[in-house]
């Protein structure tokens, strides 16, 4: 009898396999939010599943999964395998890490991967990222404004067996958990990663049983070549050449000092070379983000761009990367690297070098600001402490027919929710006076960018204090193909009939009983011409009041 | 004399009938009519042969969902709490698809220019610390007049804890601008989350007077055609209401058709036995999968109608896909072989019709194979070609894949059910069930075809088949009760809340459920109403609930603790039996008991199964069988409690029904085809 030397993968076989496996993805990701504790994972969302080659490369993620992670599960996974070594993997082990270089987020992305072994052989990785509510270090939560060494924000974790053979460690399940605020929550996290690798592992096992190893493994290689293969084709249609752009974020992480972000984008044939060469220095404070962390935020907006091409190991390869040591985007280690908005203005350097590339396709700068604000105090009315975490929507830009959207989560978070009035206002002593799209904030353009939104919190708690990050007031959304750009944030403290501004990135800022802290994120930068713009369009905006009329006159020239 | 029960469901297709009279079924399929559902319903009872003055007519009705898809409703204007009247574009600040930076927002059913906003405000205790003031609302009534609103929702934050201002501005504009629609949030829905509950009033102003006309033409018509009884439409929980109930909380009807296919499905499942139920009702468009424990659908407490617009209803839980049998096979641009969703509907449908459809559809995959008869299609009313199907089969080019025709038709099948086997798993492993339990319920007109294969992929070990599928949700519509939802948020602690604001709580709920099923014309013997609780754990997000027993003690919340720490640990592996608790909402379902009709479907055909043989024919089966010469069985005449093996082919009016080689199919004496690979 002859052998078959090769398995031939038919195409219907594989497009059921390709069901299975975003199914089994889609299935580890809500067995993760239904079980998780940490809040950030099952109201926030900050979560992703994956389906990884033997290799570890990526196969598949969950259709919800956070945008934010999808080039970070790929990094961590290979780093991983590089730092075990690929024949040190047992069936029924199960490692973590949380290492921002080899991984590419935070510390408090923690990653659960696990071995997938068939008939005593290796077929797949699975695994799990989740944002944990702690990771121990200076501040609760992991974002901390002061911290000068990544040691301040928390607990670093380098690839690690915490099952061996199926066995926990438990002296090193301990030896993390007790340098991590609430460890039983964090157990009870870790045990829904780790259910969620099982059903992972289960679901490619019964694959194998059905259709054969060979079979499987095939199907998985060939999804990867069929996204790498999409992918060079659309960069071979691009023109070939060289594009910058560069930006700057309002901080250094400490002082309102700005800090330079560039890129050039170089498209040759079916392939693109990005690089940071011209951004700053390893900055003083946490604008820092790790590298890999930089190129998760290219992945993500290369997945925005060419939305239709399936998110997995295939879309890296067209790609390559660039960058001298120590700068914000490569820190030179122990600088902080909790990041956060800078993950989302790699992404507006890179749009905005793309934008002549590929006109049909960009749109203007989104709001790029998470508008994070902590606000601590005492609940006299419910006796006891509290701590209130509020994440921001903003103005998404316009695009190339068609207006900006308003009030949306940025990319990088699309999927999170805002959280309703009412719970909060149940929950904590604050009473919300104002949530509601920001007029005049959308970039003025032949297509407008979309609204931010303004929000204004009474504070009925006391002994109260607020740590808030919004940038993006001194550099504002950009608008493209002479768009204009966007308002910027604006942050101030309202008490009496006074106004007292906030700075891009504040902590510690004392605040009294019944003052009003009002917030109002950017809005997304105009696409073409304002003067192009339909004069119905304009006077709809201001009937709707998306724009006033002074703006309008302003902007547009209308006459209304 | 006696009344015949007559049930009308339309569907985006076709409009199906069914009469049920002293036991005996008979069924009717007519198009649907866009824009003028009611004739398609008069229609439907005309082709029954149903006399209207001695029937009792239950209908399911899209006429909601389609007003709110095709933004086709009235002209509505919203008044919020001053601050905050963006809540309707705001949203959950969610776009319909996470990368694409194309995709959009649901757009608001109200533009911002007739969004308007008081200066009134109540705090979440229930505290009023601004009240309205005479000359704002006269203000107010002015701008609505100004803007020539045609409805008018109002939705004040924390109106569901105290409604005083809402009642007031609602009323005072009833005064000052007469006859308009008004929809005040804490009437319609009192539960809190200000965005669910601000759509849930919208989009109940935005429809009502659609239905209402609706209803009111239909009435109309019925009546003169000698109907005296009153008309029954089905809500999304899967009970009816008379119309004047509807035409008060419109909203309620939103998923009216597909409610009425889940509560089929699973009293087909009681019939033979089986509590656990996977419905699978596939039509030309669309799969809809539910799932139904101890004899009911799973009931939810909200309903998405479009990604982002969620509303809060009671509503069967119900997952929908694009695949059907006019899904469309078609190679995407790296050469991938994809099925749907998009699909060629019935205009001009697929290639095999004739109609100047060339895409190959999933209907023309299995003419190809030989599973559907082209000489019995829609029981041999509808002339197909099979060599338009051929061709357009052929068509498919799959670059680098060296394929006949066969392995493209069987591609297509095994990739569109791939797509219904996932919607099944991942809605059954989301509430922790295991498929071995179940059965599988297939209807619709292209269930039935594609079950088999289903089963035997997810390991389901039966699939029942009722007689006439295509038709069965129409006849779901007549084995429910009236049945009325209503909830209030409370928001307490469980153990240290206080027990009489929570008694109180629910016998307001239980007067509005009483009064309304009075008003339905039912008496209270034959009324039941039941409570439940909308609990979590302090500091979740999502509720779950659980039932009660009455009256509110520290026995019975304590007793609905413990159900609810058993089913949160069901739901979401894990269990805090010992952490804090809070009530978020009350629940009150009440009930108007309606008979069940006996359903005698069998034909009473006495004669051997061998006499049903009305022929053989050569069917491609699935892996590993491949072309295999089926036995092909008329379903009007199998007997009642027989029994036959695979491989073979039931064919019926409405649809077809595959038994693979070695597996077996029984026969109940009500005439339902069970069909497994185990069996005798």
């Amino acid at each position: 009898m002859v052998a078959l030397s090769k398995t031939k993968l038919d195409p219907i076989t594989y497009e059921v396999l390709l069901s299975a496996f975003s199914a089994l993805v889609n299935e580890m990701s809500i067995s993760i939010e239904k079980s998780a504790y940490s809040l950030v994972i099952t109201e926030g969302k900050d979560f992703s599943s994956a389906l990884y080659t033997a290799d570890g490369e990526l196969v598949a993620q969950g259709d919800w999964d956070l945008p934010g992670q999808i080039g970070a599960m790929q990094f961590a996974m290979q780093s991983t395998i590089k730092y075990v070594g690929k024949d040190k993997f047992d069936p029924g082990d199960v490692l973590i890490t949380n290492d921002p270089t080899l991984t590419g987020t935070h510390l408090m992305d923690v990653k659960i991967l696990s071995p997938v072994f068939h008939n005593a052989e290796l077929v797949a990785f699975v695994g799990t990222t989740g944002h944990w509510s702690d990771i121990g270090g200076a501040a609760a939560g992991g974002f901390s404004a002061t911290a000068t060494e990544v040691y301040q924000e928390g607990v670093r974790i380098r690839p690690v067996k915490l099952y061996k053979k199926g066995q926990v460690d438990i002296e090193l399940l301990n030896l993390i958990l007790d340098n991590i605020r609430i460890p039983d929550e964090r157990r009870g996290d870790l045990r829904a990663q780790a259910g969620a690798c099982n059903i992972g592992a289960a679901r490619i096992g019964e694959l194998c049983d059905k259709y054969g190893i060979k079979t499987v493994v095939s199907g998985m290689q060939k999804s990867i070549a069929y996204s790498e293969q999409l992918l060079r084709r659309e960069f071979a249609a691009l023109p070939d050449g060289e594009w910058s752009y560069e930006e700057h974020l309002d901080t250094n992480g400490i002082e309102r000092k700005p800090t330079l972000l560039r890129v050039t984008v170089r498209i040759d044939g079916d392939e693109m070379e990005v690089d940071f060469t011209g951004s700053d220095p390893t900055a003083p404070g946490g604008v820092n983000i790790p590298y890999l962390g930089a190129q998760t935020s290219v992945f993500v907006a290369v997945k925005a761009l060419f939305p239709e091409i399936p998110s997995n190991g295939g879309v890296f390869k067209p790609i390559t990367f660039v960058a001298p040591e120590n700068t914000v985007v490569t820190p030179k280690h122990p600088a902080p690297v909790s990041g956060n908005d800078t993950y989302l203005r790699v992404i507006d350097v890179f749009m905005g070098a793309m934008a002549p590339v590929v006109p049909e396709r960009v749109c203007g700068a989104l709001y790029g600001s998470f508008n994070n604000l902590v606000i601590s105090g005492y609940d006299s009315l419910r006796d006891h402490p509290f701590v209130l975490y509020i994440w921001g929507e903003g103005g998404w830009g316009g695009r190339a027919t068609k207006d900006g959207v308003s009030a949306a989560m940025h990319l990088v978070a699309a999927g999170t929710t805002n959280q309703p009035s009412e719970a909060l206002e149940h929950r904590f002593p604050i009473l919300i006076e104002t949530y509601a799209l920001r007029a005049d904030s959308g970039g003025p353009g032949r297509f407008r960018g979309g609204l931010g939104i303004v929000r204004e919190i009474r504070l009925l708690g006391d002994n109260l204090s607020a740590i808030g990050s919004g940038d993006r007031q001194d550099f504002t959304p950009y608008g493209v193909f002479g768009g204009g750009s966007a308002a910027g944030s604006d942050w101030a403290v309202l008490r009496g009939g006074e106004t007292r501004p906030l700075p891009p990135r504040f902590e510690k800022v004392v605040l009294a009983h019944d003052d009003v802290i009002r917030y109002a994120s950017p809005g997304g930068g105009g696409y073409g011409l304002p003067a192009d713009r339909d004069p119905k369009q304009v006077a709809d905006d201001v009937t709707n009041g998306y724009v006033s009329q002074e703006a309008a006159k302003r902007q547009y020239g209308w006459d209304g | 004399m006696s009344v015949a029960l007559v049930g009308i469901d339309v569907g985006g297709t076709f409009t199906d009938g069914v009469l049920l009279d002293g036991g005996v079924l008979k069924v009717a399929k007519v198009a649907t009519r866009a824009g003028e559902q009611w004739r398609s319903v008069l229609e439907a009872i005309e082709a029954l042969g149903a006399n209207l003055a001695e029937t009792s007519i239950r209908h399911g009705t899209t006429v909601v969902t389609n007003a709110v898809l095709e933004r086709k409703g009235a002209r509505t204007a919203l008044v919020t709490t001053r601050g905050h009247r963006d809540v309707l574009e705001i949203q959950r600040a969610v776009r319909r698809d996470l990368y694409d930076i194309q995709a959009d927002k649901p757009e608001p059913l109200v533009p911002r220019r007739l969004r308007f906003e008081v200066d009134e405000r109540v705090n979440w205790r229930g505290d009023v610390l601004r009240a309205p003031t005479d000359g704002q609302i006269q203000q107010l009534a002015n701008d609505l007049r100004a803007v020539g609103a045609e409805a008018i929702a109002i939705s004040f934050l924390h109106s569901y804890v105290n409604d005083t201002h809402e009642r007031m501005v609602a009323e005072t504009l009833r005064l000052l601008l007469g006859e308009v629609d008004i929809s005040v949030s804490s009437e319609v829905s009192p539960q809190f989350r200000e965005y669910e509950r601000t759509c849930t009033v919208v989009v109940n102003a935005y429809v009502k007077r659609n239905v209402a006309d609706y209803l009111s033409r239909l009435a109309g018509a019925l009546a003169e055609g000698g109907y005296t009884r009153e008309l029954l439409i089905m809500q999304s929980n899967g009970g009816m209401a008379p119309p004047d109930a509807l035409i008060s909380r419109p909203v309620h009807a939103i998923l009216s058709g597909p409610a009425a296919g889940s509560m089929a499905a699973a009293y087909v499942g009681a019939l033979t036995g089986s509590p656990k139920v996977i419905g699978l009702d596939v039509g030309g468009t669309s799969a809809d999968v539910s799932v139904s424990v101890g004899g009911v659908p799973e009931l939810g407490t909200s309903y998405e109608i479009e990604k982002g617009v969620s509303l809060q209803v009671s509503s069967r839980n119900i997952y929908t896909i694009g695949a059907g049998g006019g899904s469309v096979g078609w190679i995407d641009v790296g050469g991938r072989l994809r099925v749907g969703p998009r699909s060629a509907g019935s205009e001009p449908g697929p290639a095999c019709y004739g109609r100047g459809g060339t895409e190959p559809t999933v209907t023309d995959a299995n003419l190809v194979l030989g599973r559907l008869n082209p000489d019995y299609f829609l029981g041999g009313q509808m002339s197909v070609s099979v060599d338009a199907a051929k061709t357009a089969i052929e068509s498919l080019e799959i670059p680098g894949a060296q394929m006949d025709i066969f392995e493209k038709a069987t591609g297509m099948l095994r990739i569109v059910e791939a797509n219904m086997m996932d919607a099944i798993r991942l809605i059954s492993v989301r509430r922790g069930h295991d498929l071995r339990d179940f059965v599988l319920v297939a209807f619709g007109g292209a269930g039935p075809l594609h079950a088999s294969s289903i089963a035997r992929d997810l390991n389901i070990p039966k699939v029942v088949v009722f007689p006439h599928p295509g038709v069965l949700s129409a006849l779901g519509l007549l084995v429910v009760d009236v049945r009325h939802d209503y909830a209030r948020t409370l928001m307490q602690p469980l153990s240290a809340g206080d027990l009489e604001t929570v008694e109180r709580a629910f016998m307001q709920l239980e007067e509005e459920a009483r009064n309304q099923l009075q008003r339905d014309g039912f008496a209270p013997a034959g009324t039941v109403l039941e409570r439940s609780l909308d609990l979590r754990y302090e500091g979740q997000s999502f509720e779950i609930t659980v039932g009660v027993e009455r009256p509110a003690t520290a026995a019975t919340l304590n007793a609905a603790r413990g159900a609810f720490d058993l089913e949160h640990g069901r739901l979401r592996g894990h269990s805090a039996p010992a952490d804090p608790c809070e009530i978020v909402n009350v629940r009150v379902t009440g009930t108007g008991l309606t008979e069940r009709p006996r359903v005698d479907v069998a034909n009473g055909h006495r004669g051997s199964v061998g006499a049903a043989v009305k022929g053989h024919r050569r069917v491609f089966l699935d892996q590993p069988w491949g072309w295999t010469d089926c036995t092909i069985y008329d379903r009007e005449k199998i007997p009642r409690e027989s029994h036959f093996k695979g491989p073979a082919v039931v064919e019926e009016l409405d649809s077809t029904t595959l038994v693979f080689p070695s597996w077996s199919c029984d026969v109940d004496s009500n005439g339902i085809l069970t069909v497994s690979s185990g069996g005798a």
